[in-house]
């Protein structure tokens, strides 16, 4: 009996480890050839906002990702051995706070940072500017980034376009998104590639209520209400005409609001209409577990990545996830809405900053960005990324957007935008989702007021 | 009468003031001194100065401006509707969080063997070691606004529609006091179970033999006696729901969705501070936060006093 036991449990473990145990994705499979180029010595403390160090499995999806650590191990530990990296990881949630007390504490040299948080740390000095270490690398070539972005985003120039602060290392993916089955079933023309907010709204309508061929429950579009961003906001303002300030971001003080201007109205109209079109949990930004998967009920996702079709072809193999969920630019006149640009920073007082130089290069390098593409479906910023699956059209989209983005003032470089324009919209589209939308007028009279106020407190 | 002492008697008592014990006790308490002046006392000290500043972003370094940033958020109505929040969920999740556990606590008092009293202390302190991030995710799924979500799934079989818990203004205050009631549990059932223990047994058998049944020994004589328990809980209990951040922004975000109704103070603390770069303005309404703290403190504590020398 004791022997059987001990056979089941033997077996019971080699199973197991068998099932642990990586798939196809080994080390050697994603180590890129690499050699030793340089004995530069020093160490180098990194904070990474959202970034995965341990490898891992896509829950989704189930397939295998290599993480930094290993990434790094295989190459940047063999073309640099003597320059030590201390890595943090900063979960995306809280980034902004604890990144701006690490550069205060001098805890950190390089950094990678949401864009609009760069922003507004290098308008505060804590930022090093990088345009001396460009002018003194031969082998650093800025040209293989997208011209716009090298050249245009704020994320890594000053406000100026005098300096370079940064480097873009991952483009944010934000796209309207459409399931052409829910299209089908409901009997609705597919968005054009431009699809505006009335069209969306339209279409939205048709397609909320059980659907007539499987009986579900349909819901006609989908946004995340309790984004920290509101991304889907910056594109209805511009859709809208809606300016909602004018000024500088470097003169807040004296920044002119229209928050209450008809554009304004017309985009809270929108929303208010929209809102109840949702599924209920948009508000908590739940509902959308299932958009661009085989189970989805959703008809039309704003901001959207195709990150869950991507990684379900990745695994699969299987197109017919692709050809279901097809993409409509954003909703901004031309397609466009704000496109995040996430950099490499560096402390201004960096410790060591010839090391934390070529860490930086690395880290938003051309390997890297492979890498973060292949594992964790980042968009790179590169002008030529031949890395990218001829299948992946969100990328494609998402490079096609970037080409339209422009800085507005009304994003999350702002920071009463953050601090009270986004919870303002976000409670908004929780109200009128319960079909409790305040009057929109006096909604917004408030919001200019309190801006109003805000800009004077800082005189 | 008092006797006036002598200069002998007096070096004797300088001798003792300063004796070699107490130096010896001063050195040891110094590190820990050190450590309360340099992180707690400091902070709090630089955090009132800042809260007179005028600051941009992260940078420390402002300009003089007063009170200005007190009348600022004294005048905000969103501060004031945040206070009425974390008031709110604050005061409820108190009331029911220390009745409910107050009564566990006395049922698994009563219980006879010691195993299961230590069974369903372990039950009962499980949900205290699961951090508020995991218990939020576990009550979003939970309270799911669909049938999807179990809750609703239950209340759909008995053909009842599904309650926005987290999605409705109406629910979300109450699904967030049961959600914090639920970690709160464990942790205020042992206390209680502590104090309970504590009762002299003699109490009891006093109003056995006057003929006290098992509810009026309760109501007589364990309730009574557990007042400075109950005194405790509530002052912990109502400084800690103050403070009420991480599960609000988890489930509604910057906004506080739904409808603002999750947004509490210290939210609107962090939004100013870390969203706003507002350091002063972010400062002073933790100042005014924790005014209203202290004197609800006192109140308390004075209450209790008054109802002492009562009795």
């Amino acid at each position: 009996m004791k022997k059987w036991m001990l056979l089941i449990m033997v077996v019971t473990t080699v199973l197991s480890l068998a099932a642990c145990s990586s798939g196809t994705n080994s080390a050697s499979d994603a180590a890129p050839a690499v050699k030793k180029v340089s004995d530069m010595s020093g160490t180098v403390r990194v904070a990474l906002a959202g970034w995965q160090l341990d490898n891992g499995i896509d829950p989704l999806t189930g397939s295998n990702s290599i993480g930094l650590n290993q990434f790094l191990n295989e190459t940047f530990k063999k073309m640099y051995p003597n320059i030590k990296l201390e890595i943090s990881q900063v979960p995306w949630e809280n980034a902004k706070a604890k990144q701006y007390s690490m550069l205060l504490s001098n805890e950190v040299d390089v950094m990678y940072t949401g864009g609009a948080y760069a922003t507004q740390f290098y308008q505060e000095g804590l930022l090093r500017n990088i345009d001396d270490l460009i002018a003194g690398d031969k082998t650093f070539d800025p040209s293989i980034y997208l011209d716009g972005v090298w050249n245009n985003s704020y994320s890594t120039k000053s406000l100026d376009k005098k300096h370079q602060y940064g480097i873009p290392a991952v483009l944010g993916r934000r796209m309207t998104i459409y399931d052409k089955k829910l299209f089908d079933d409901w009997g609705v023309a597919p968005l054009s590639d431009a699809a505006t907010p009335e069209d969306i709204l339209n279409a939205a309508l048709k397609m909320t209520g059980k659907n007539p061929k499987t009986g579900e429950q349909n819901y006609g579009l989908y946004w995340e209400g309790n984004s920290l961003n509101a991304s889907m906001l910056v594109g209805l303002t511009l859709a809208f005409g809606a300016k909602g300030a004018e000024g500088s971001l470097s003169d807040m003080k004296h920044v002119k609001w229209e928050l209450n201007s008809p554009e304004m109205v017309k985009v809270f109209e929108w929303v208010k209409k929209a809102a109840p079109l949702a599924p209920p949990g948009f508000v908590n930004g739940q509902g959308a577990e299932n958009f661009g998967l085989a189970k989805n009920d959703i008809a039309i996702g704003i901001d959207q990545s195709g990150g869950a079709t991507m990684s379900d072809f990745q695994s699969s193999k299987d197109t017919t996830l692709l050809d279901r969920f097809d993409t409509a630019m954003n909703i901004g006149p031309k397609g466009e809405s704000w496109v995040a640009v996430d950099p490499f920073v560096m402390a201004k007082n960096a410790k060591d900053v010839q090391a934390s130089w070529e860490v930086m290069k690395f880290l938003s390098g051309y390997e890297t960005q492979k890498h973060n593409y292949q594992y964790f479906a980042s968009t790179p910023t590169l002008k030529n990324p031949d890395f990218i699956l001829p299948e992946d059209k969100y990328v494609k989209e998402a490079l096609k957007i970037a080409d339209l983005g422009h800085s507005e003032l009304m994003d999350e470089a702002n920071p009463f935008y953050l601090s009270d324009i986004v919870p303002a919209f976000n409670g908004f589209a929780s109200q009128a989702a319960k079909g409790n939308a305040p009057d929109i007028q006096t909604y917004l009279d408030d919001l200019q007021k309190r801006a109003v106020n805000w800009s004077n407190n800082l005189k | 009468m008092k006797p006036a002492s002598s200069p002998a008697v007096r070096t004797i008592r300088r001798k003792k003031w300063i004796g070699r014990n107490d130096l010896m006790g001063f050195a040891f308490v110094s590190p820990l001194v050190a450590g309360i002046l340099a992180f707690a006392v400091y902070p709090m000290v630089s955090a009132l100065y800042l809260s007179f500043q005028q600051t941009s972003g992260a940078s420390l370094a402002g300009k003089w401006v007063g009170l200005s940033n007190y009348n600022y958020v004294f005048n905000d109505p969103i501060f004031w509707k945040s206070l009425y929040n974390t008031f709110y969920m604050g005061v409820l999740s108190v009331v029911f969080g220390i009745f409910v556990s107050f009564v566990l606590a006395s049922m698994i008092n009563s219980l006879k063997g010691t195993r299961s009293k230590n069974l369903f202390k372990g039950i009962y302190f499980l949900p205290n070691v699961v951090s508020a991030v995991a218990s939020t995710l576990l009550f979003s799924f939970l309270f799911f606004p669909t049938n999807q979500g179990l809750l609703n799934f239950v209340l759909g079989l008995f053909h009842i529609p599904p309650v926005g818990w987290f999605t409705d203004p109406k629910f979300s205050r109450i699904s967030i006091v049961l959600m914090s009631m639920w970690g709160a549990l464990g942790y205020n059932t042992i206390i209680f179970i502590a104090g309970l223990q504590s009762v002299p047994r003699d109490l009891y058998e006093a109003a056995e033999v006057d003929g006290a049944n098992g509810l009026r020994k309760w109501r007589h004589i364990t309730i009574p006696y557990m007042r400075p328990i109950f005194v405790f809980m509530i002052v912990l209990g109502t400084i800690g729901s103050m403070k009420r951040f991480t599960d609000v922004w988890l489930i509604g975000g910057t906004a506080g969705n739904p409808g603002g109704t999750l947004l509490t103070s210290v939210l609107y603390i962090y939004r100013n501070a870390f969203l706003a770069g507002q350091m002063g303005l972010a400062t002073a309404a933790s100042y005014l936060l924790f005014l209203v703290i202290l004197i609800m403190t006192v109140l308390m504590l004075k209450l209790n006093r008054k109802k002492d020398s009562f009795d």
